[in-house]
């Protein structure tokens, strides 16, 4: 459980975020969308305790982020973002790391650490480039590779940050699957998408963020009825029936000054 | 898998060979032939120990900055550690001219605060990291004037000042190798027990913290120890960081794998590099002797250009 309380924050004096307050729940996928340079991405930092809030709080599991020191932190809430430097380590160890915080100092991992690895990395399916330096792997391959390290940290909460900006589709719609399950297996899951669509038909709850403030709180269902996505993407959602699933077409709105 | 191990197994085994072949050879080998035991015990062997230091202290001392800083430039003569140890060391010597036993810590504080002078420049501008570098160059050049100003004010008050300009291995005896000989093995062998924390920096600040090492806390901590393990280097050799640079990208080229590994492999590497040099100088020109700092860069110089435009940009 994540807790924002009236938060404010931003960069060099610059607010990005101001008094937002949310909370996030394990067993809900939540969906945060917004335009470009809504906040989304430093609402992520904030959640995750890499950006310190201007004022407010943010809590996890009734506690004060600030005061719960940074190894226990790994075992409540973990990141994938959307870009990584390009280490020269194998994916296999890399996905190791992901036990990080759960092995004491210092100690290496053991077999049932590579064990734990190498389960993570055939779900996040690059089973087979587990020996690989991450330096030799592809964008979308890379993108696969810290997701076993998340999916082998196996904290509480969950955050994607724009997950899929390196992944074809089908690895798209993997990675969409991936969250689901985590989600229904009683994780917290929170994705930062820009792809309307794509929240709508994936999420269980949705936060549209508009300069820096949440403009809208509720289900997609919820917000199909609001006039939210013209007044702040400019666009009108018209649901259909494909084969049986519902798909959602964008259509761009005549509003003035979207 | 199997044979990749045996493979690295074996290049170890051979690094070994290596580096011992250069110790033995840096022992017999001389400007005098004749091998009495007073040179033996006062000049060959201080000067082959302090190699041994040395060269493990700053390849590893490297390996450690350009793992934090995330770039591959990142080393202990470029950003300003070892021109901010030379500074306090020459600083030190013209205030107290006989105390040398100051001069080691006083060239592991101006390391120290070299380091963290250039961390916080590049937190005050939220730097990128080629930003990082260029900051440290300024502070190297800053603090190089500073020596040269010093030595220009009291130019008596450092003996051998090319020497220590220049870096060499001349004049080390046990005594002068014994505090910075135990700072340097101290500092090995926490950068061997920190090594998992170190190679979670390699994966870049915001990941290492979510993976939960404390970031704020590790990585001055990490400068730190690339201070010490520089200073006390310094301090006894004299500027001669180079080996700082160029060893660690060579280990990366010759043994990929797990950060432990190639701490290890710098651990050999270094003082065989070092050895080498120092081997060379010492009879390229006999009697005469050419400091190994020269050698160092003048050898290291092109095969790092070599490195440079054979890979393909590997670890930038």
């Amino acid at each position: 459980m994540i807790e924002l309380d009236h938060v404010t924050a931003g960069y060099d004096g610059v607010p990005v975020l101001r008094d937002v307050s949310a909370s996030f729940r394990p067993g809900e996928l939540t969906v945060i969308i917004g335009p470009n340079g809504s906040g989304k991405s430093t609402l992520a930092s904030v959640m995750m305790g890499l950006l310190t809030p201007w004022s407010g709080q943010v809590r996890w599991q009734d506690r004060d982020l600030q005061s719960i020191p940074v190894k226990d932190r790994a075992k409540m809430t973990g990141l994938l973002s959307q870009e990584h430097p390009v280490p020269s380590l194998s994916a296999l160890r890399l996905a190791m790391h992901g036990r990080f915080s759960q092995v004491p100092w210092p100690r290496s991992y053991s077999p049932e650490d590579r064990q734990k690895a190498l389960e993570a990395l055939e779900k996040a399916g690059i089973r087979d480039l587990a020996e690989k330096p991450v330096s030799g792997l592809s964008g979308g391959q890379r993108q696969k590779a810290y997701l076993a390290m998340l999916l082998n940290q196996d904290p509480e909460m969950m955050l994607f940050d724009e997950p899929s900006t390196f992944l074809d589709l089908p690895s798209q719609r993997q990675l969409e699957r991936t969250m689901r399950s985590l989600a229904d297996e009683g994780h917290g899951v929170v994705a930062v998408l820009h792809d309307l669509s794509t929240a709508l038909k994936l999420a269980d709850r949705i936060l549209v963020m508009d300069q820096g403030q949440i403009r809208f709180d509720g289900t997609p269902e919820e917000l199909l009825k609001t006039r939210v996505p013209e007044e702040v993407f400019g666009v009108r959602i018209l649901p259909l029936m494909v084969e049986g699933q519902r798909e959602y077409i964008l259509k761009e709105a005549d509003v003035q000054g979207a | 898998m199997e044979t990749q191990r045996r493979r690295s197994e074996f290049s170890l085994r051979w690094q070994l060979l290596v580096l011992l072949l250069l110790a033995g050879l840096s022992l017999l080998f001389g400007s005098t032939t004749h091998l009495t035991l007073p040179v033996f015990l006062h000049v060959r062997l201080p000067r082959m120990l302090g190699s041994l230091l040395a060269g493990s202290a700053l390849a590893v001392a490297g390996m450690i900055l350009q793992t934090v800083l995330a770039n591959p430039l990142a080393s202990p003569n470029i950003l300003g550690i070892q021109s901010g140890a030379g500074l306090m060391t020459v600083l030190c010597a013209a205030l107290f001219p006989t105390a040398f036993g100051l001069r080691m810590p006083a060239s592991f504080l101006g390391a120290f605060l070299a380091s963290m002078l250039v961390l916080f420049l590049a937190r005050k501008v939220r730097a990128s990291r080629s930003t990082i570098v260029l900051a440290g160059l300024a502070v190297s050049q800053i603090f190089s004037a500073g020596i040269d100003l010093i030595l220009t004010l009291a130019p008596d008050s450092l003996t051998g000042y090319t020497d220590f300009r220049i870096g060499s291995l001349a004049g080390t005896t046990l005594n002068r190798l014994m505090v910075p000989g135990l700072c340097i093995v101290a500092g090995l062998l926490v950068a061997l027990l920190c090594a998992r924390q170190l190679e979670l920096l390699s994966l870049g600040l915001r990941q290492a913290q979510c993976a939960g090492l404390d970031v704020n806390r590790w990585m001055p901590g990490f400068l730190a120890l690339a201070s010490l393990l520089a200073g006390a280097v310094i301090s006894f050799t004299g500027m001669i960081g180079f080996v700082g640079l160029i060893v660690p990208h060579m280990v990366r080229r010759l043994c990929p794998g797990p950060l432990m590994k190639q701490l290890v492999s710098c651990l050999v590497l270094g003082p065989a590099f070092l050895l080498l040099a120092d081997l060379l100088g010492r009879t390229l020109a006999a009697p005469y002797e050419i400091p190994a700092g020269i050698l160092l860069t003048l050898a290291g110089g092109p095969y790092f250009l070599w490195l440079l435009l054979k890979g393909k940009g590997h670890g930038a």
